[in-house]
């Protein structure tokens, strides 16, 4: 539970990150060694003709800004300290000036205006080697500033870091309004988005399809936890499985074929599997202890979930066909919420310590070592982890009322995107299509 | 109760205050830290007219920030407005890692544009500020012109 282990969890999720050789970003983006790489995003200039665009242009820099911040890889620099008296293109622009600020990259960009869309001309350069490793346009309709910002931070997060962003994924969770709760789903940034659910009362445990276009989740809306799907499109409601008692913490899948759920129909909370229609098609557990919160890996050769066959709540692993179940954590006396790595070598999970805190732990399954992800802020629970594997996104109760954070793995930079109301159960959705 | 009176409250403290001594030491420190740059060689400080090259020094690797005769000031080798150095200085990176600013200033600056500089460097977290100075330069002769600009 040390930070060297949180640094030998960062070195052995980088297992397949090849084209981090070539990028500015060299070596790890977490771990103890990790200083935060500068980089100096300028204010958008305005092209001839898109002089109008000056708040859209305002706009963008400052959520593009706030993005990279959010995942800890970068050290967003003061714009105060720009001289930018510079041009916009390798020849153009003095790289001095930005030694001097101690920009290590610097991102400088142009709106214009193209066909009725607001067109971004965007320049990324590694400052002491003068080098512009990136040059595009990205465009977006006039009225998703917020949509083109986060295109524009993707762009700029894997010229520097060789890895795909997250910056145009969603997260799902739930929120109280007004004695009831719904499930909402927001940009990583905690805007944008809305209420998706309306009426039935409570709402719970959203948890996104694999091509994100759909959220399955349990709604008392006819008095019972009964399992629902929620196409975001249209907003149509499917009701997948009413069976008596507990329709809980249900799991698409990532082939989208099936779904995991706790049923307590025979008595005791087991995990079944559904077709994606509902039907029932296996139980997969059974014990006189309680089993629950599945979570598919995923290859979807496996599903995590949590029994209490042992005594007390642990972590355990079986075939997503069933078979006799591997017990994975053997540290404290409750252990829950499994959330698999999108490399499937790791598990973050929520766990309560010798103090009766909860917080959040992340266990390499190839090793069994656990490395604790946050401590001594409140209690943090329910870790679900981004796409690219390098961020996860938890509640917590640091500041009273239940937020979210959006978090490195290693904890070291730690976000509350969520203000005022009580939130729970986050699912960080999928990459966007 | 009865052994109350033999609180320490009444005994003569027998510690010596070591507070004075180490504020002391630390404006030693200060000094030294400002001064041992000041020892070190000396740079030709009489700056070239606005259409001249700004001094040669190695800008790459340390913050230089010159103050011409003529009220220009430059950040590195580029032309910076005077009214944004508080600006540029207080929020600079770079000044917050190497905690030193060398100022190359012309000795016929107004006193009190130096020292808003050396404020903002201050609030920019330098610990060191190193006045580039040149040891061969004649000292100033009558009064010092007090407006920029002026000196010619």
């Amino acid at each position: 539970m040390t930070r060297c282990s949180v640094l030998v969890l960062a070195l052995s999720l980088l297992a397949a990150g090849a084209a981090l050789g070539q990028a500015p970003i060299v070596g790890d983006i977490e771990g103890k060694e990790f200083r935060p790489f500068p980089i100096a995003v300028t204010e958008l200039r305005l092209a001839p003709g898109a002089e109008g665009h000056k708040s859209a242009a305002q706009q963008l820099v400052k959520i593009v800004r706030a993005d990279l911040d959010l995942t800890g890889a970068f050290k967003v620099l003061d714009p105060k300290s720009f001289i930018d008296t510079d041009g916009l293109t390798q020849s153009t622009v003095r790289f001095p000036d930005w030694l001097n600020i101690g920009a290590a990259g610097l991102v400088k960009a142009q709106l214009k205006e193209e066909g009725g869309k607001l067109a971004v001309e965007l320049h990324g350069f590694e400052v002491a080697s003068a080098k512009e490793g990136l040059t595009k346009t990205v465009s977006g309709a006039k009225d998703d500033v917020r949509g083109l910002a986060h295109a524009l931070s993707d762009e700029i997060y894997r010229y520097f870091t060789g890895e795909p962003g997250v910056f145009r994924t969603r997260i799902a969770f739930v929120r109280k309004v007004q004695g009831e709760k719904h499930v909402f789903v927001t940009d990583i940034d905690g805007q944008g988005g809305g209420q998706v659910t309306k009426g039935g009362g409570l709402n719970l445990l959203p948890s996104f399809a694999p091509d994100g276009r759909s959220l399955v989740f349990t709604s008392y809306r006819l008095d019972n936890p009964d399992l629902y799907e929620l196409a975001l499109g249209d907003g149509s409601l499917k009701r997948l499985s009413s069976r008596p008692g507990l329709n809980t913490g249900g799991r698409i899948s990532p082939d989208g074929s099936k779904i995991a759920l706790t049923l307590s129909q025979d008595g005791n909370s087991e995990i079944y599997l559904l077709d994606r229609g509902g039907g029932l098609l296996k139980r997969l557990t059974s014990s006189w202890g309680i089993d629950t919160s599945p979570a598919w890996s995923p290859d979807g050769a496996n599903i995590a979930f949590v029994s209490s066959r042992a005594g007390n709540p642990q972590l355990y692993v079986m075939g997503s066909s069933g078979g006799e179940p591997k017990r994975v954590t053997f540290q404290g006396t409750y252990n829950q919420t499994p959330a698999y790595s999108p490399r499937g070598t790791h598990l973050a999970f929520t766990a309560r310590d010798e103090r009766n805190v909860f917080d959040i732990f992340v266990l390499d399954l190839r090793t069994n070592q656990i490395a604790r992800v946050t401590q001594d802020q409140g209690n943090n629970e329910e870790p679900s982890i981004a796409p690219n594997g390098r961020m996860l996104v938890f509640s917590t109760t640091r500041s009273g009322a239940r937020q979210l954070v959006v978090s490195n793995l290693d904890g070291t930079k730690q976000t509350v995107i969520t203000t005022g109301g009580e939130h729970s159960s986050p699912s960080w959705g999928p990459f966007v299509k | 109760m009865a052994f109350a009176s033999r609180s320490s409250g009444n005994a003569p403290m027998s510690d010596i205050n070591v507070t004075p001594m180490v504020d002391v030491m630390l404006v030693l420190l200060v000094i030294f830290m400002v001064t041992a740059p000041l020892l070190q060689q000396g740079v030709k400080v009489d700056l070239p007219d606005a259409q001249a090259e700004p001094m040669k020094t190695s800008t790459e690797e340390r913050l230089v920030l010159t103050l011409a005769k003529d009220g220009k000031a430059y950040l590195g080798k580029t032309e910076v407005p005077v009214e944004r150095i508080t600006d540029l200085l207080s929020a600079n990176e770079k000044l917050k890692i190497d905690k030193e600013l060398y100022l190359h200033a012309d000795q016929e600056l107004p006193y009190g544009l130096v020292v808003r500089v050396m404020a903002a460097a201050k609030a920019g977290g330098a610990e060191t500020l190193a006045m580039v100075t040149d040891p061969e330069a004649p000292p100033p002769r009558g009064a010092i012109p007090l407006a920029a600009g002026s000196g010619k």
